[in-house]
């Protein structure tokens, strides 16, 4: 039985303190993103610049591009200087991202032009693209890897539980005040860590080395020493990219359709978010204990049924005349929940402490900010082009059908020719 | 359960209308808020409610007949044909009128002084109302209702114990993966079979799918008795047969659960708790067809001194 609190030893405090840093940290990172970069640099550009919807989502396209290509650089690099394995180095870059994503956050609300937006891009990308290597590579120092799945779970629960119920009104000034106080504590506590080193920083940088720590769940070792993964990356990164392509290219159009947002996310009454909020609550929670027990598989199987199911259901009430009832959001995140524990939980899994940095930055910039990035692009050709509602989400269905037939070939004919690994949720079929 | 139920009773209705012969029907469906008809309007074709409500004001008129799934009814107008109450409450003002029969299997009925029904009035007490009205007859009803499935589960254990033992170990030793997996279902299957029964085609799959997680989560059930029965011999140390200790410990987990529906809410959760864990772990050895592994290996506990 997979224990997660057992009150008849004591507790390590070190690892315990280490991952609770490391959840309150990736908890605020990622309610930055989901508030003021994802919905607040929308709002910057259409309301408070008056710019064009399409232009708006091209910067935003952009900004994943260039984020995904940061990411990729600063991995790769981190990765052959060996810096992947210095956690001191990777604080003083996290560090550095967070005073500077806090100096951005400050002055947004304050920009009058569509240059200066675009400026704000180009260094606001880089600075998410040096985040996300530095960040997500310290899960081999602070997150042991019985309990990724449980910290993906808290950190995925704090960020949208927070989001659901921060603001009703997605404006980029609320969102400004909302995170900036947050950030800028942060970014003192991380200086403080980074630059005084006290000894408990000491032992964070020694756990990689520790067996129950470094190696990824998913990394199998040969006989002669070496680590493999490589197939299992590839199809890894293949179906987050699918989620995330998926999620974003359904959501982008449900933000424009007031009917879907003000009944549900933007609606306001603080009691249906808070429903919403505590639905990402418990699904994370699910999730985070389904991560652990399930093969990696049948939870991409669950993902992609429920996607499936939202935008089926959406396309349907969409036909029928818009009631939006609140099953449909509420399924939304359930399903938003889920992928979200995994894409913070998997990643250090399919890495060991010397590569994580360039795999993390491959999976999160290769399968998050491309898929981003494309499903808008994606969108705004559609829209352009004068796509209905319902026709759009007929094709995201689509999509969401093709990935979970797909993981159901490959649930039913494991690695199709090649025989499966032991170790998986059902090792009975191998035998 | 409930909403097992629920969705199987949705998914029979288009069927059992469509057997009537009919060219085309028409029927609505209203799942939640507030609906009204007021004075003069006509609603045709039959009506289903399966939660909200709809109030029928005096002078208003339904065409077809009206089911009362869940949800609530306030009928003060008339309704051509039959009423039928299975789960949820119709109120019946003075003013109602009913062309049919108004059948009541369930649920609530408020009938005013007043109302008419032209037809029968066709009244099934429920269980609980059976029960409650003599306390021997309702232990006997108690044992007798624990009984089939207490020799389901003798006759499992005893002919092909494998799938119950695979259930129970996964309720036993993986509880909370189990409740996971079974509450995820819960939210999911249901807006499945709902969908799968509005494109029509995938209906006899959908009865079958739901019929199948039916006799799942019965399977649940025998393997919690199976376990109760186990922990119960060896806490009394008496050995016993497999099959003897399923039927004993089936009986005592169904009696119990029975006589904890007399407390609201325990007894809502005791039955909803067993029905996420039952599902789950059904879930998790994929329809009691192999034995559930967990993907991680148990390594060590960093977060305890060993």
């Amino acid at each position: 039985m997979s224990r997660i609190f057992n009150l008849s030893l004591p507790l390590k405090w070190v690892p315990l303190v280490g991952a609770s840093l490391f959840t309150f940290m990736m908890a605020t990172g990622y309610y930055y993103n989901l508030t003021f970069v994802q919905l607040g640099l929308k709002d910057l550009g259409e309301r408070l610049l008056e710019m064009e919807q399409a232009t708006v989502a091209l910067y935003m396209a952009l900004l994943a591009l260039l984020t995904c290509l940061v990411a990729l650089g600063t991995g790769y690099l981190m990765k052959v200087r060996g810096w992947s394995r210095d956690f001191y180095f990777k604080l003083r870059l996290a560090f550095f991202v967070i005073l500077l994503q806090t100096l951005l956050t400050a002055i947004a609300p304050g920009l009058r032009s569509a240059g200066a937006f675009l400026a704000w891009i180009i260094v606001a990308s880089s600075a998410l693209g040096l985040g996300v290597p530095a960040m997500f590579s310290m899960t081999v120092d602070l997150v042991p890897r019985r309990y990724r799945g449980h910290v993906g779970a808290a950190v995925t629960a704090l960020a949208y539980f927070a989001a659901e119920l921060a603001s009703g009104q997605w404006v980029i000034e609320d969102f400004s005040r909302g995170v900036l106080w947050l950030m800028a504590a942060g970014a003192i506590g991380m200086g403080f860590l980074a630059f005084t080193r006290p000894p408990l920083i000491a032992q964070f940088a020694n756990q990689h080395k520790l067996p129950a720590f470094g190696r990824g769940r998913f990394v199998q070792i040969d006989a002669h020493g070496q680590t493999h993964i490589k197939r299992r990356l590839y199809i890894i990164i293949i179906l987050m990219f699918g989620i995330f392509f998926i999620d974003s290219l359904g959501f982008l159009r449900l933000l424009d359709t007031p009917v879907y947002m003000e009944t549900a996310w933007q609606s306001p009454q603080l009691g249906i978010r808070l429903f919403i909020g505590i639905v990402h609550v418990i699904a994370a929670l699910i999730g985070g204990i389904l991560y652990t027990q399930l093969d990696e598989k049948t939870l991409f199987l669950w993902i992609f049924g429920i996607f499936t199911l939202v935008h089926f259901s959406y396309g349907i009430d969409a036909r029928w005349g818009g009631n939006a009832p609140l099953g449909m959001p509420m399924l939304y995140a359930i399903a938003v929940s889920l992928y979200t524990v995994v894409n913070f939980a998997i990643w250090a899994d399919v890495s060991t402490p010397s590569d994580i940095s360039f795999k993390t930055s491959l999976g999160v910039a290769l399968s998050g900010w491309t898929a981003t990035f494309l499903s808008t692009a994606l969108a705004i050709q559609w829209m352009g082009a004068g796509m209905g509602l319902e026709d759009h989400l007929r094709i995201v269905n689509a999509f969401s059908l093709l990935f979970f037939i797909l993981m159901l070939f490959i649930l039913i004919f494991p690695d199709a020719g090649q025989k499966r690994s032991q170790r998986g949720a059902y090792p009975e079929q191998v035998a | 359960m409930r909403y097992v139920r629920l969705a199987l009773i949705l998914m029979l209705l288009p069927l059992l209308v469509s057997c009537a012969g009919m060219e085309r029907v028409t029927f609505t469906l209203i799942t939640e808020g507030e609906h009204h008809l007021t004075a003069g309007e006509v609603l045709p074709g039959e009506i289903v409610i399966g939660g909200g409500e709809l109030t029928i004001a005096e002078g208003a008129k339904l065409t077809g007949s009206l089911f009362i799934v869940g949800g609530r009814v306030i009928l003060g107008g008339e309704v051509d044909k039959n009423v039928s109450v299975l789960l949820g409450e119709a109120i019946l003002t003075p003013s109602a009128r009913v062309g049919g029969d108004l059948q009541v299997s369930g649920g609530v009925l408020t009938l005013a002084e007043g109302a008419q029904v032209a037809g029968r009035l066709v009244y099934e007490p429920t269980s609980d109302e059976t029960q409650s009205r003599s306390p021997g007859r309702q232990v006997a009803t108690l044992v007798l209702s624990a009984l089939p499935l207490s020799v389901a589960a003798y006759l499992s254990v005893r002919y092909r114990p494998q799938p119950l033992q695979r259930l129970r170990h996964a309720l036993t030793d993986y509880p909370l993966a189990s409740a996971a997996m079974g509450l995820l279902g819960l939210v999911v299957f249901p807006t499945l079979l709902l969908l799968m029964v509005f494109t029509v085609l995938l209906i006899p799959a959908a009865l079958i799918f739901g019929l199948a997680i039916l006799l799942g989560i019965l399977g649940g059930w025998l393997a919690m008795g199976l376990a109760l029965g186990a922990a119960l011999f060896h806490r009394l140390n008496r050995p016993v047969r497999p099959e003897t200790s399923a039927f004993v410990g089936t009986a005592i987990f169904l009696i119990t659960a029975s006589l904890l529906q007399a407390i609201p809410w325990l007894g809502l959760s005791f039955a909803g708790l067993a029905g996420i864990l039952g599902l789950g772990a059904l879930m998790l050895t994929r329809f009691a067809t192999r034995r559930f592994i967990p993907a991680q290996d148990v390594d060590e506990d960093p977060l305890y001194v060993e």
